[in-house]
């Protein structure tokens, strides 16, 4: 039964190993296994050991480059990282429709009071209203919603010379732009189409004909004046009797203005009268929920009295040297504050990015992966030197607990390149509190003098 | 070729290897080193041509009623660098004897 247990942990390890790598690992780690189980009691300990292993190898089987990149061993291969991340995490916050709408007013009148609404338990960004749906809503709606619009995506064929071009299009309710405080002139006795910049440019013609209709443009929109879900080159505009008239399927938007004495709520149920006893179940969102500075904060501040109670903060005794000019102090410092602000950047337009793809607001989970990125720059400070900011290495253990009243036991690492030895107490007691650095003097520098010998002892 | 400066873990597993102890599970018996760290300093060691590595053949492993073993030699840089690292750590050569017998 043992056996199978650790035969099963070495096969389970196995799948870190990189697959031309494995069967040969597997072998020698349960040929070993062999050994361990008639020697001594402790093979469940012996097969731990061996996802440490694979990892190893594992790890060892990335590009060399890419590896180091990852170990952020080099102050400037840390920073460059995190810098990616952050410009990636912008990037993408002022990208993608969610985040964007929180991060940059839209140019709509009153956006707060806007509000999307769905049916059938969908999200709001997903197309689930039919037409028919929608004029229900529009009928009973009043007592929550000063005005709604709908909006049902289609492909548009427009005739331009001899040529027919297909275009990104909606069939949307003639109130669409007003209720938005997008201002467009109504053209009487005609259909209306609204146009992107861009479709503006491409046909250049007031009067065109969509798929078959002749109708004219009643206003052009800036290319990125559109930030409700979907994405559109033109809008055609309809009255009551063209809506009734489209077809259940493909489903459409529906947006509404709420009244002004709604309650401060993420979203709420409305529900619409269908038949005897039967009601059409509406959820309303509203889409454009400006970044709260008060969660950002509460965020930060929570996670901070979390790492205050659970961690260690101070950096450990480095004692001052002088052939140590202050520049390299400040160095050190700069270099910790400039990986605290990128990493505020990461989580910030991050959490945005989340809510914009997952569409769960910022959490109580929020505050963990806070707290633990700022627990993660403190942890990567303490163990890189003060000297080069490179990440310490070759970890030694010294000593044994039973040492304890006699002399300090923990772990030793070094500088590859030879500044100094940092000695970190496995327990605190009173005469090693915090770690402590010891430099190393020109003397020693014969030991480092091969750069290759670094990487072998590492 | 320029000696390799080796952390004393990998100072302790070289000395092993050069004291008779072959195979991974004799080396963590007599360096007391745990799984986790003898290993992945066997693949280090071999990754930077110290030492290389051979299973043994399966008639011999069969005919002493066990898995067969790999087995892990020095190369003459190991034996090189492990001259050096006997010079700057003396102790080692007292922490690990020769092996008296090479079998379980």
């Amino acid at each position: 039964m043992t056996r199978r247990l650790h035969l099963r942990l070495l096969r389970a390890a196995s799948w870190i190993v990189p697959r031309d790598e494995r069967a040969d690992w597997l072998a020698e780690w349960t040929a070993e296994l062999w050994y361990v189980e008639r020697k001594c009691a402790r093979a469940t300990d012996f097969c731990l050991g061996a996802f440490r292993d694979a990892w190893w190898l594992r790890r060892y089987a990335l590009n060399p480059t890419l590896r180091h990149i990852l170990r952020l061993e080099t102050p400037r291969q840390c920073l460059t990282v995190l810098t990616a991340a952050a410009a990636l995490a912008v990037f993408f916050a002022f990208h993608l429709p969610g985040a964007r709408n929180a991060l940059v007013a839209p140019p709509y009148r009153n956006p707060g009071t806007l509000m999307m609404i769905s049916t059938n338990g969908n999200p709001p960004d997903k197309a689930s209203v039919t037409a028919g749906k929608y004029l229900s809503l529009a009928a009973g709606g009043g007592h929550w919603l000063t005005a709604v619009a709908f909006y049902q995506p289609a492909e548009m064929h427009v005739r331009w010379g001899t040529q027919t071009v297909a275009i990104r299009g909606a069939r949307a309710s003639d109130g669409l732009f007003d209720l938005l405080g997008v201002p467009i002139i109504h053209v009487p006795h005609r259909p209306e189409l609204v146009v992107t910049e861009s479709t503006w440019r491409r046909f250049g013609e007031r009067g065109l004909l969509v798929d078959g209709r002749r109708v004219e443009v009643a206003a052009i929109i800036a290319n990125d004046a559109w930030r409700l879900p979907g994405s559109f080159d033109a809008w055609l505009l309809l009255d009551e009797s063209g809506l009734a008239a489209l077809p259940a399927v493909p489903e459409g938007f529906v947006i509404g203005r709420g009244r002004p004495n709604l309650p401060d709520r993420a979203f709420w149920h409305i529900l619409i009268p269908k038949s005897e006893g039967q009601f059409y179940n509406f959820v309303c969102m509203r889409p454009f929920q400006p970044v709260s500075v008060v969660t950002v904060v509460g965020l930060i501040f929570a996670s901070c009295m979390i790492l205050l109670g659970t961690a260690s903060l101070p950096f450990g005794n480095y004692p001052i040297r002088r052939h140590f000019p202050r520049s390299t102090r400040i160095r050190r410092w700069l270099f910790l504050w400039v990986k605290l602000s990128l990493v505020l950047v990461i989580l910030i337009f991050g959490a945005l990015d989340q809510v914009a793809v997952i569409g769960t607001p910022i959490s109580q989970v929020g505050v963990v992966v806070f707290f633990l990125a700022f627990r993660w720059v403190i942890t990567d400070q303490k163990k890189r030197c003060p000297i080069c900011l490179r990440v310490l290495a070759n970890p030694v253990r010294i000593g044994r607990p039973s040492q304890t009243f006699l002399e300090w036991y923990g772990t030793e690492l070094m500088c590859t390149e030879g500044h100094g030895l940092l000695h970190v107490a496995e327990t605190t007691t009173s005469y090693c509190v915090r770690q402590e650095w010891t430099y190393l003097d020109s003397s020693w520098s014969g030991l480092f003098s091969d750069a290759a010998g670094q990487t072998a002892a590492r | 070729m320029g000696e390799k400066s080796l952390s004393h873990t990998a100072a302790m597993i070289l000395q092993a290897i050069g004291a008779g102890f072959f195979y991974g599970f004799s080396i963590m018996e007599t360096t007391g080193l745990p799984s986790g760290t003898v290993y992945p300093a066997l693949r280090r060691l071999e990754r930077d041509g110290l030492i290389r590595s051979q299973w043994e053949k399966q008639s011999a492993a069969d005919a002493a009623l066990r898995p067969p073993r790999k087995y892990y030699k020095l190369t003459t840089s190991g034996a090189a660098t492990l001259e050096a690292a006997q010079e700057r750590y003396p102790l080692l050569a007292r922490l690990i004897p020769q092996a008296q017998e090479q079998d379980v």
